[in-house]
């Protein structure tokens, strides 16, 4: 034998016996009945058939996944990584709740439903609400039988420590101040009783009722008496924590990604609410809208958090199972916090009322809907969302002709020009621009770096440049604009009204009581930070401070509303520009029953506490 | 000598030297071309189109190009003769845009890398031919500034900037386009001042600044030019890398805003090609011309590359 052949041979064994090595075991072998067809004569003939194992295994493998997916939601997270995801204490500082913390786990006492005509207020850990003839004690009852996820009582007791460590501990995120509070007593292990300093109407409404986001967090006093409510990070699953009375629990946590296990042991069962039908329930952080986007065009997602109206359209195609709140446009929820032009009124020119009234003549809303909100949005006429609570408010200040009088939304560029001009303005035919005593009517518009903010001032900015006035954009990151904002650091900016869904809490945004001395910051977002002061804006606060002593729901509101709005529109503080709005996509591929506005049970944020509500209606597509 | 010759030689030949003149290289010429036209865009392009349409809210949005069919499922319009590339979702016009957008581009390269090379050929030429502790600071110095992560300190400089035009973008950018033309330069410096001519120069009396400004940067004139370019090249690289996070200016876009802006209306997922694949097809041209530039700067620098033997 030659060396070659020698050689070639040697490495072909070597092969073989590699391949041997790598080879799979044995096939099983399975014997099948197989009919067959021999020139016409159906005959049935047995045959050996090998059959790969790990083919079937890994068959068995996808059908456990998919019948894993079928159990489970994965909800959205649009707010980025957690940055600290073993911190599972609600009132810390850098804590995060969105993330399924207090969809989940935590649950509130009661919860409004926006969508309720008649604002109708869930009870969930709470049964009734009462106070006084004149709201100075506050009686909470809680249901009976509730139970922590350790088995131990949620009681009257958790609710008085929970509220005495807020009151003992300052500066506790998402814990209400409880300012007026002059003690908290549990009756008995069911009711506590909260004496206040002063007549509040809105006490129990404002701090234990969800009306947006989420409320008063209860937390378990047998682990967190002897706790640092600051520092504890209420994490270890060795122990089980965190321990919260919600019908689910925590499995895993990661940067990017949280699980939650269902509880078949939730006290709510026995206390007449459904046991959710998810078994599983995961909040993923996929980066941008078009990651997210393309995550549930694969069915790895079932809830969005809102993406704009390109991207549903593109879903909606690709999936065919994706849904938004309405089945065409505006296809978007109404969001909370209304849109508006906001002048900082320390400086000139934005302190004098008829530049403002000049500026609102030159804001086309009708081209900012269809253009930075693609038609998915409305018009603002109040910094009220358009939420039934308030619509008959609004409602009745156009039937009183407060919007003829004082027109808002009459977009005329001449008018605008001709308003410049009898306050002394001349056009500068070189530059384009007004001046006045050799000075450019400039102005610069301040937003924080999102894409509809950006849309929408980008067109404010061709509006107004388009009537001469010199108009910058300030697109600025969130930290540097709350800054200015509450520091009075811009000329003008587009920002929101948010805050509790409440009449007097919304009007109360614009009260000169807010105002902070000189060289201050305002004490809030929503806090006259456009520092409207004078006559007219004491005599609107005036009215306001009437409406807190005014309960909720009173006929008498309606007037204080409209007198105050009479001083409020002459003096136009702020422009309302446009309805806030959120396009949430839910796909159908594995659960229904998401919220619609054809099944409008609750709202669709399934950011907010409201989420709670959303689990009990959800139902698997493939049982 | 025939009636068509003369002491200059005959027209064709004179043709024919003009054609061997090295700065005459094709692919100098090509990318010096295209680049004076994207540069003349501005100017001659308000003359044929109304680059006001670049504006938002000019034109109707999402139309598509006028050659494609519309996705109405999409919420596209048909496209229209006068919108021949389309508009984007804020109603800005695409040939508008890119006309306006693609010299603004060029333009932010232009300054910052006239500012980058401006001062790399001070300091390169006062490290590398005075030597000494100059030196050695200057070298720390660029060799320091290099280790800088540039885009992230560009990322919170442009975050802190409000008004952000293409000039105050340019000056950003020029911050960290100094320390590469430093080196560059000081390293043929170094290598020239041993020549005999500059010796010679030196021995006859001439000054410092005559030495290096009149015997030495003649000779430097293809580096420089290749290191120009190449700083061009990065500067936009840097201010396309910024605007795509949306550090850039707003009002009348560069062409990497509208890729910013077409990231954030998800126009991928969406399909709407046109909104950002015409930026990209500026870009990737003006990274072209300016590639042939160099390596038509590199062949007249260096004749081996263009086949003459030495």
């Amino acid at each position: 034998m030659s060396k070659k052949l020698f050689a070639t041979l040697a490495v072909c064994a070597i092969l073989a016996l590699a391949l041997a090595a790598c080879a799979p075991p044995e096939p099983e072998t399975i014997t099948v009945v197989e009919t067959v067809v021999v020139e016409g004569e159906v005959q049935e003939v047995v045959v050996t058939v090998e059959v790969e194992k790990e083919v079937i295994k890994e068959v068995e493998a996808v059908d456990e996944a998919e019948l894993e997916r079928r159990k489970t939601v994965i909800f959205d997270i649009d707010e980025g990584l957690v940055a600290d995801p073993e911190l599972w204490n609600p009132f810390a500082a850098g804590r995060r709740l969105e993330h399924g913390f207090f969809q989940a786990m935590i649950e509130p006492l009661f919860i409004l439903n926006l969508e309720s005509p008649t604002g109708e207020v869930i009870n969930w850990l709470g049964e009734s609400m009462e106070s006084n003839d004149d709201a100075t004690v506050w009686t909470i009852k809680l249901r009976e039988g509730i139970k922590w996820s350790d088995a131990e009582t949620l009681d009257a007791d958790d609710f008085v420590f929970t509220v005495n460590m807020g009151m003992n501990t300052p500066d506790l995120m998402t814990m209400p101040a409880f300012e007026n509070v002059a003690s908290v007593e549990k009756v008995d292990d069911l009711t506590v009783q909260f004496t206040l300093t002063a007549t509040d109407y809105r006490f129990g409404y404002t701090n234990f009722v969800v009306t947006s986001t989420s409320s008063f967090f209860i937390v378990p006093e047998h682990i967190w008496a002897d706790q640092d409510p600051v520092t504890f990070t209420n994490y270890d699953p060795d122990q089980g924590w965190p321990v919260f009375s919600g019908p689910y629990l925590l499995e895993s946590v990661s940067e990017t990604e949280f699980t939650y296990v269902r509880n078949d042991d939730w006290w709510g069962v026995d206390a007449g609410f459904k046991l959710p039908a998810p078994e599983k329930l995961v909040w993923v952080a996929y980066g941008s809208e078009e990651t997210r986007t393309a995550a549930m065009a694969r069915n790895e997602l079932d809830s969005l958090m809102g993406v704009n109206l390109g991207s549903y359209l593109a879903l909606k195609q690709m999936t065919g199972t994706t849904i938004a709140w309405h089945a065409d446009l505006p296809y978007a929820w109404i969001d909370p916090c209304a849109r508006n032009f906001h002048f900082n009124l320390t400086k000139e020119p934005w302190n004098d009322v008829a530049m403002r009234e000049a500026v609102n003549y030159a804001i086309d809303r009708a081209q900012i809907i269809d253009i930075a909100y693609e038609s998915t949005s409305s018009a603002s006429q109040h910094w009220l969302p358009a939420y039934n609570v308030f619509n008959s408010y609004v409602q009745s200040a156009v039937d009183e002709g407060l919007y003829d009088q004082y027109p808002l939304h009459t977009y005329d560029p001449e008018k605008a020009k001709a308003g410049f001009e009898a306050l002394g303005y001349t056009m500068n035919a070189e530059t384009g621009y007004y001046e006045k005593d050799g000075v450019e009517l400039a102005m610069s518009i301040a937003n924080f770096d999102a894409t509809e903010m950006n849309s929408t001032v980008s067109l404010l900015v061709e509006q107004f440049q388009a009537v001469g006035v010199n108009a910058v954009q300030d697109i600025q990151p969130i930290p540097a604009f709350i800054e200015n904002l509450t520091g009075a650091g811009f000329d003008t900016y587009y920002f929101f009204v948010c805050g509790p869904i409440d009449l007097w809490a919304k009007m109360d945004t614009f009260s000169t009581r807010h105002i902070p001395a000189e060289g201050e910051t305002s004490s809030g977002f929503y806090a006259n930070t456009q520092r409207w002061d004078g006559e007219a804006a004491q005599a609107y606060s005036d009215l306001v401070a009437q409406m807190a002593d005014v309960p909720p729901g009173d006929p008498q509101l309606e007037q204080l509303f409209l007198d105050s709005m009479e001083l409020w529109l002459a003096e136009k503080p702020a422009l309302p520009i446009a309805q806030a709005v959120k396009l949430v996509p839910f796909d159908q591929t594995y659960w229904t029953g998401w919220p619609t506005a054809d099944n409008p049970y609750i709202a669709p944020a399934t950011w907010w506490q409201v989420t709670h509500v959303i689990l009990q209606n959800l139902e698997p597509v493939t049982p | 000598m025939t009636a068509a010759t003369n002491v200059f030689g005959t027209r064709s030949s004179r043709m024919a030297v003009i054609l061997r003149l090295p700065w005459l290289n094709w692919k100098l010429v090509l990318g010096v071309g295209v680049l004076i036209l994207m540069i003349l865009m501005e100017f001659v392009g308000p003359v044929f189109w109304d680059t006001e349409l670049a504006r938002v809210g000019s034109v109707p949005t999402n139309m598509v190009p006028v050659w494609v069919e519309a996705d109405k499922s999409l919420g596209f319009k048909e496209g229209s003769p006068d919108y021949p590339l389309g508009s984007e979702s804020n109603g800005r016009e695409m040939l508008a845009l890119v006309l306006v957008a693609t010299p603004r581009s060029l333009k932010v390269g232009l300054i910052a890398a006239s500012l980058g090379t401006i001062t790399g050929i001070i300091l390169g030429f006062a490290a590398g031919f005075l030597g000494g502790w100059l030196d050695s600071s200057i070298r720390i110095l660029s060799d320091a500034w290099m280790t800088i992560p540039g885009l992230a300190v560009l990322i919170v400089i442009a975050s802190y900037v409000r008004e952000f035009d293409i000039n105050s973008m340019a000056l950003v950018i020029a911050m960290f386009a100094w320390p590469g033309p430093t080196r560059i330069i000081r390293a043929q410096v170094l290598s020239m001042r041993e020549r005999g001519y500059v010796q010679m120069a030196q021995i006859s009396g001439s000054s410092v600044i005559d030495i290096m400004f009149k015997e030495m940067m003649p000779n430097l004139l293809p580096y420089l030019a290749a290191t120009f370019t190449s700083t061009v090249s990065s500067s936009i690289l840097a201010a396309t890398g910024l605007e795509i996070l949306g550090l850039g200016p707003t009002r009348i876009p560069t062409l990497g805003m509208t890729i910013n802006n077409a990231l954030r209306a998800s126009a991928i997922l969406r399909g709407m090609w046109w909104w950002w694949s015409f930026p990209i097809v500026m870009l990737v041209t003006i990274f072209m011309a300016l590639f042939l530039m160099t390596i038509g700067l590199d062949e007249i620098a260096n004749p081996r590359l263009r086949g003459i033997q030495q």
